[in-house]
């Protein structure tokens, strides 16, 4: 009698978790979290990366990078500008700064004689 | 991780729809709440005894999950769904506390009195079924409750209810086995009202 009384109780027991297992929520409590999700999406989601900039502005060749990238290059180009205006348009300024080197060893003429130089160096 | 189709997606585990979910998954989102907020809800149902503060559980405690997102770590021990249940758990037993405070019993002693007042076995024949094993499970302590909610209705293993509950994984036998035989004493000689008489 006793075990039949806890067999009624177990099988109770059983039948009610049964239909506890049963139970879902509802369309608007699914909605909510569904919102509550979207919401959070929209204020934490990282933000998508930036296609990286193709093209040679972007990335410069690597000879270029050695020098700095862009602004370097840019640097170098204009001293060198620089230094061949100089040296058309004041070659007396230069010849002044070389001591008349260059004036002589060219002998005159528009660019030295760089062999004169070689020779110069045999005869020491 | 790609996933381009519904049934890629649903082949992955929780974790791998929360770091989807992270990256601003819509797909991700529905996915776990169909898994997720069910369980949620069943957990906090039992617990609390109310559909309605369950609700308000469940969804507060999904929405912790989709602010962890972004921290989840995808080779980390945590599950997404031990997690959620841990925080079901926790709001709950606040719940109960603050409502104890207010009516100044314990949950016992309310339960006790309920059980006591006259025509609490005729309103118990009235109730639906869900009421009265509420009204079972409001006679056990907290924890004693959520080990045998976790484990016979969620059907979760003693060891994920230890970890829920941080607690040892022979308190949670002890817990479950002790909790099954006082609900069972509760619901004894109610198998009628209940609507399981044969």
């Amino acid at each position: 009698m006793a075990d039949d009384r806890k067999k009624k109780a177990e099988e109770t027991l059983d039948a009610l978790f049964a239909e506890a297992r049963r139970v879902e929520p509802d369309a608007d409590l699914v909605a909510r979290v569904l919102a509550d999700a979207e919401a959070v999406q929209r204020e934490t989601a990282r933000p998508p990366l930036q296609p990286a900039r193709a093209g040679i502005l972007r990335r410069p060749p690597a000879w270029i990078a050695a020098l700095g990238g862009w602004g370097g290059f840019g640097g170098v180009t204009a001293a060198g500008l620089v230094g061949l205006a100089v040296g058309f348009w004041s070659p007396d300024m230069i010849d002044g700064l070389s001591g008349g080197q260059l004036w002589t060893l060219s002998g005159g003429a528009v660019s030295p004689d760089l062999t004169a130089l070689a020779l110069e160096n045999g005869d020491v | 991780m790609h996933a381009d189709s519904a049934d890629e997606l649903a082949a992955l585990d929780d974790t791998g729809l929360m770091v989807l979910f992270a990256r601003g998954d819509g797909q991700a989102a529905r996915l776990l709440t169909a898994r997720l907020l069910p369980r949620a809800l069943r957990h906090a149902a039992r617990v609390l005894g109310d559909m309605a503060e369950a609700e308000d559980v469940a969804q507060e405690s999904m929405m912790r999950l989709w602010r962890a997102a972004p921290d989840w770590r995808s080779d980390g021990p945590a599950q997404p769904a031990t997690w959620l249940h841990k925080v079901v758990a926790n709001l709950a037993v606040d719940r109960l506390r603050k409502a104890r405070r207010a009516t100044g019993l314990d949950p016992e002693t309310a339960a006790t009195i309920a059980d006591s007042a006259p025509g609490a076995e005729a309103r118990m024949a009235d109730a639906d079924r869900m009421a009265a094993l509420d009204a079972a499970l409001a006679t056990l302590p907290e924890r004693q409750r959520q080990a045998v909610v976790l484990r016979h209705i969620e059907g979760m293993s003693n060891p994920e209810i230890a970890e829920i509950l941080d607690i040892g994984v022979e308190a949670v036998e002890s817990l479950t086995a002790r909790g099954k035989r006082a609900l069972k004493q509760a619901l004894d000689g109610q198998k009628e009202a209940l609507g399981y008489g044969g």
